[in-house]
């Protein structure tokens, strides 16, 4: 496994993680203790774990005496790219829209419905990037060091 | 000059165009006319003429029996979306956080903002990717034809 997979691997798993615990933390506080649904969105904060995606490149340290991108490796991470943005436009389309219909043309909306808008937007091209990135590659060792 | 380079020529002017009418627009509705700014800013209606960009490929077809594309066109234009991309993250996130700082957490927009921000991206998008095409293969006609 190449230090982009490894990468790939790494940030795929927390942002799971941060995602499913977002996911259980809202059920529990919504059904289980039975706050609104408004209160139990709270539950998000744990989307925050995402941060630790920022360590993948302290924890995958480029080796010194190797080469560390070939044309392939270049052209897998260009498509990660690309399909990343791509699946993040159709959703910032809906996003933005979405309020439009929904209120009509004198509706208001929180400014927090744009922050949401970023993490989300975040979220969506961390995630697809990273599935991308191994699918290319390949989701098991394959030896391609 | 190849198709990628006057389908980009084409979308750059049509931008500047709408830029140009849009600004001149707002400047001679508040200026000469003395209308107030939120009023004055209707004349961003120029920003429609944005969509003629939607005829570039009627305009400028594929000749079916040339190659349309070889390696070369097909990293530039790789290029030019993800510089586009770039700059989109960068203006998606400020156009979103500034009303956040400006009118504060507990701040309400009028939900016709998403929209213009949807379509300011958009168009941005569309500026940044024409320019990056057009810088890469050289302003100039050097002879490539597609």
């Amino acid at each position: 496994m190449n230090r982009a997979q490894k990468m790939a691997r790494f940030t795929l798993i927390v942002t799971l993680i941060a995602l499913m615990l977002s996911l259980i933390a809202v059920a529990v506080l919504y059904l289980v203790v039975g706050l609104p649904l408004r209160r139990a969105t709270g539950g998000f904060g744990f989307i925050g774990i995402m941060g630790f995606s920022a360590l993948a490149p302290l924890l995958f340290k480029k080796d010194k005496g190797k080469v560390k991108l070939d044309e392939r490796d270049l052209l897998i991470k260009n498509k990660a790219m690309l399909a990343a943005y791509y699946g993040f436009w159709p959703i910032f389309v809906i996003a933005a829209m979405a309020p439009f219909f929904i209120y009509g043309p004198d509706g208001m909306v929180s400014v927090k419905y744009l922050c949401r808008m970023v993490f989300g937007g975040m979220f969506i091209v961390i995630l697809v990037q990273s599935l991308v990135t191994l699918q290319e590659y390949g989701w098991r060792e394959k030896g391609n060091e | 000059m190849n198709r990628s380079q006057k389908i980009a020529r084409f979308n750059l002017i049509v931008i500047l165009t709408a830029l140009i009418l849009s600004g001149t627009a707002i400047g001679a509705a508040y200026f000469a006319v003395g209308l107030p700014i939120q009023r004055a800013f209707g004349g961003f209606g120029f920003m429609g003429i944005c969509g003629l960009m939607g005829l570039s490929p009627l305009l400028y077809k594929k000749e079916r029996d040339k190659v349309s594309l070889d390696e070369r066109d097909q990293l530039i234009n790789y290029r030019a979306v993800l510089a586009a991309y770039s700059v989109f993250w960068l203006v998606f996130t400020a156009a979103c956080m500034i009303p956040w700082w400006i009118i504060g957490p507990s701040g309400s927009i009028s939900v016709n903002v998403l929209p213009i921000m949807l379509i300011g991206i958009g168009i941005t998008l569309m500026l940044v990717h024409s320019l990056v095409i057009l810088v890469q293969y050289g302003r100039q006609g050097k002879g490539e034809k597609s």
